[in-house]
């Protein structure tokens, strides 16, 4: 019944603060982007209020979830592929494996999709989708078969290619209208618990330490990264909440798609111009440690379920799926259905599923009388 | 295939001589092998050696009086008469070929028995120690490496006095035999570099090895990958240094190069004149450096993706310079650049090949004539003429010639991602080398290491120099047997009071 525990070469680990930057690629990919439109919609200047709750609601649902992989560690190894095989039973694990698989596809797809789209509004209205994710697609080929360390590596060099980004918020401070942010609490609890809703979708991700913790040194000393990870999204997002209410109307930022982009036009250099172009170029950088980590996670799925299949050869057919799925995705409408989808299917994992998972994880110890 | 199988099994097709009598029939065909018989009163004998490769004089002088003399009646009198300090005695034939072509002197009793003395009288010739002439420096040594490897070891061996400088000799090659040294200092050196080192050049299937850096290319971690895993040097005292550090360096008999291995990225951007100068004005530089790398790089293809499909990001002010330029220029911006490109590319390769006189004249030539007279016949812009040169001049910056040449050719790739698809063309592309070098590895230690994995102390020494007394420990990049540079407890003794008051 219990999956035949595979150790992990150390080789093939990564250092504990690998957990910071895979945490921190996860969680920021290109939300930031969009985030002041998705949230002011239901409580306006309110809305940081909802970043700043859900910011603060992922530390339990990450404590949760380093507790849940450390009281699996004994069990053999700790992912979530075998702890819901170890808990559920074969039938029944397999299948949510199944549903797990389709989540993490979901979500690759999901956001290799919205790039596309912005890159083809904002730079090349003529892009081939097809032939950009199959350009894509090859790089994250290359990367993914490097293993592990590679994609940390990647998702390393993307955290410091995004840091401009996150420092361009300085240009806003001359435009600010800090007035905007009055009155504060306006609104009632119900319409910030909206905003909340809507927000999941950024801060989801973290949860991937789920599936990597086995091929992490040292698992303790992760802990502190994971959480340091989750402060740093929390303050980048409230920073661009907060840029979003104070350099827009309410009017404006609602009826804009992407106003952090829309900002960056107003950025000017006198060496060049258009810094948007160049800042939603380095975007890219973003998306390829995601979409290798998605499609890591699902050959080492497919290699749980079936171990006949070797993991170089289900991440080419991975790869066509998701090229497949992206170029089916006809328009910004169903970029912005699939996105909705998402925030639903984010939500019930994060705050439904894994504190079920735990609560099973419990009774099962209780009932095979080992205790936790 | 049993046609594959035949050829694997076919046997060497060098065939080695079976007996003495052999090696000397095969041997005396060749003019310049000597081989006579010498008949004294007391002992008579016979002598053979290469004239070329013996040291003629010498013989003459130090060996032949002794070999006539009254007191010699037999081979074990000539060991013991001659003042020598290394005088072989064998019959084992495979010894006796090698020696005697590396300049010894054979001498045997009776023609046909093996048994004989072997003398060494190697005529040592070659260049003399010269200034070096690829890394040239102002400041420092100005010694560079020979082609002689003893030579060489003598010049490293003068900066590394020490007991636990240690040296493996290798052999390599399966005609040539070719003298490979492995150098390490004992105690700081990684086992695990080492005996990487060492296993993967007696692993090595070549017939011949000529030179170093021929020698990285085959022992490299990934054969095929664009960029140079080893630093090669020709400057003794950058090995020393390396040496201290806890590097491994690798010399190959024949070649005035030294490979030093593991090596990161930003070591080839790193010259050693940056140890010489104050760290603010190293560290200047080295950013300068890397500066001029990416600029050399990116900018043409960037002038490409702009003039093509970005002509926004161009400020108003610089775009009428661009429109005056460009205005009578019938092609595109690709076919411009190119041309440039491989014009630049061909000044060089001409200028390489050429003796240094003609190559001058060459330089003037295409530099001036060339380039004026295409801007005025209206087939490239001014602007483009400028970045081109200027990307040509950032090239050579690099200190390592092969990074170079790496850094001029990748140029390449970015001009024809940036004209299908613009500035996201370029940074496609970008990510491409930039998950190439992510995954690339120097002897199994990480190629970009300060950056991926991070490791903060090692930045001291990467892009930016960080005075010497910052940097008391060595890299945890080579994994050294001994992590501190200098004993710790006694530097910080030494260096008193921590911060003294104002006239104090």
């Amino acid at each position: 019944m219990m999956a035949k525990a595979n150790p992990i070469n150390d080789t093939h680990k990564a250092g504990p603060m690998a957990v910071f930057f895979l945490t921190q690629t996860m969680q920021i990919a290109i939300e930031f982007v969009f985030i002041q439109q998705l949230v002011t919609k239901d409580s306006q200047q309110d809305a940081w209020i909802a970043v700043l709750l859900g910011g603060l609601s992922t530390f339990p649902v990450m404590w949760l979830i380093l507790r849940l992989l450390e009281k699996e560690r004994r069990y053999g190894q700790a992912d979530l592929f075998s702890i819901q095989r170890r808990i559920f039973g074969k039938l029944i694990g397999s299948m949510l494996n199944l549903i797990v698989s389709i989540y993490v596809f979901l979500y690759s797809v999901t956001y290799l999709r919205s790039l596309i789209e912005l890159l083809q509004v904002e730079i090349f209205p003529q892009l081939s989708t097809l032939v950009f994710s199959v350009l894509f697609c090859l790089i994250v080929w290359y990367i993914v078969m490097g293993g592990f360390r590679n994609i940390v590596g990647v998702s390393l060099i993307n955290f410091i290619y995004l840091l401009p980004l996150f420092l361009s918020n300085v240009f806003v401070v001359p435009h600010a209208h800090f007035s905007n942010l009055l009155p504060i609490m306006e609104h009632r609890p119900q319409q910030i618990f909206l905003s909340f809703f809507m927000n999941t979708h950024v801060y989801v991700g973290f949860e991937f330490i789920l599936f990597y913790y086995p091929f992490i040194k040292k698992p303790e000393e992760a802990k502190k990264w994971a959480y340091f990870s989750l402060l740093t999204t929390l303050y980048i997002y409230l920073i661009f909440i907060i840029l979003g209410i104070v350099y827009y109307s309410q009017g404006e930022v609602q009826k804009t798609i992407w106003p952090t982009l829309t900002f960056w036009k107003s950025i000017k250099f006198p060496f060049f111009e258009h810094v948007d172009i160049i800042f939603s170029i380095i975007l890219l950088w973003s998306l390829i440690p995601l979409v290798s980590l998605c499609s890591w996670v699902l050959t080492r799925g497919i290699k749980f379920t079936f171990p006949k299949i070797k993991k170089k050869y289900s991440l080419i057919a991975i790869l066509i799926l998701t090229i497949v799925t992206a170029y089916l995705i006809r328009d910004g409408q169903q970029v912005m259905m699939l996105t909705r989808l998402f925030n639903i299917i984010g939500f019930i994992a994060i705050y439904c599923y894994i504190p079920l998972l735990f609560l099973c994880q419990w009774l099962k110890n209780l009932f095979t009388g080992e205790t936790a | 295939m049993f046609w594959k199988k035949r050829r694997l099994k076919k046997t060497d097709p060098q065939t080695p001589a079976k007996s003495i009598v052999d090696l000397l029939k095969q041997l005396k065909v060749n003019p310049d092998f000597t081989h006579f018989h010498h008949k004294g009163p007391h002992f008579s004998c016979w002598v053979s050696f290469m004239q070329t490769l013996v040291d003629v004089d010498y013989v003459h002088r130090d060996v032949f009086p002794y070999l006539y003399s009254n007191q010699v009646h037999c081979l074990s009198d000539v060991q013991t008469i001659l003042p020598f300090e290394e005088i072989i005695r064998t019959k084992e034939l495979s010894v006796i070929q090698s020696k005697l072509l590396e300049g010894f002197i054979v001498i045997q009793e009776s023609e046909n028995k093996p048994d004989c003395l072997i003398i060494p009288s190697i005529k040592v010739q070659g260049r003399q120690v010269e200034q070096t002439e690829i890394e040239t420096s102002i400041l420092g040594s100005h010694e560079g490496f020979v082609e002689s490897i003893d030579t060489n070891i003598n010049l490293i061996r003068k900066r590394l006095p020490i007991p636990q400088f240690q040296i493996k000799e290798l052999r390599v090659g399966k005609i040539s035999r070719t003298r490979v040294c492995v150098l390490f200092v004992d105690g700081i050196a990684n086992k695990e570099n080492l005996n990487t080192v060492v296993q993967r050049i007696s692993d090595l299937e070549v017939v011949s090895l000529i030179d170093a850096t021929m020698l990285a290319l085959h022992i490299g971690d990934n054969n095929h990958s664009l960029f140079p895993q080893f630093i090669d040097t020709e400057r003794p005292d950058r090995v020393a240094g390396a040496l201290y550090e806890g590097k491994v360096a690798v010399l190959v008999d024949g070649s005035p190069n030294a490979l030093i291995m593991p090596s990161t990225i930003v070591e080839f951007f790193a010259a050693f004149d940056d140890y010489f100068l104050v760290w603010p004005i190293a560290t200047a530089y080295r950013l300068l450096r890397l500066f001029a790398v990416a600029f050399s790089i990116v900018s043409s293809s960037l002038y490409v993706a702009v003039l093509t499909y970005h002509y926004q990001l161009v400020p108003k002010d610089l775009m009428g310079a661009l429109i005056v330029s460009r205005s009578s220029v019938p092609y595109d911006p690709v076919i411009e650049v190119l041309l440039l490109e491989i014009m630049i590319e061909l000044l060089r390769e001409a200028g390489a090949r050429l003796p240094t006189k003609v190559g001058q004249t060459m330089g003037i030539v295409g530099g001036i004539v060339i380039g004026t007279a295409s801007v005025q016949a209206g087939v490239a812009s001014n602007i483009l003429l400028i970045i081109i040169a200027m990307s040509a001049l950032a090239a050579f910056i690099t200190p390592n010639y092969r990074m170079a040449t790496t850094i001029r050719f990748i140029r390449f790739p970015f001009i024809l991602f940036a004209e299908v698809l613009g500035l996201l063309g370029i940074a496609l592309c970008f990510m491409l080398f930039v998950c190439h070098l992510i995954k690339l590895t120097s002897l199994g230690r990480p190629y970009i290491e300060p950056i991926y994995p991070l490791r903060v102390t090692d930045m001291q020494d990467a892009y930016i120099r960080l005075p010497f007394n910052f940097q008391n420990r060595r890299p945890q990049f080579l994994r050294t047997g001994d992590a501190d540079r200098t004993n710790p407890q006694r530097a910080r003794e030494k260096v008193g009071k921590q911060s003294p008051d104002i006239d104090e």
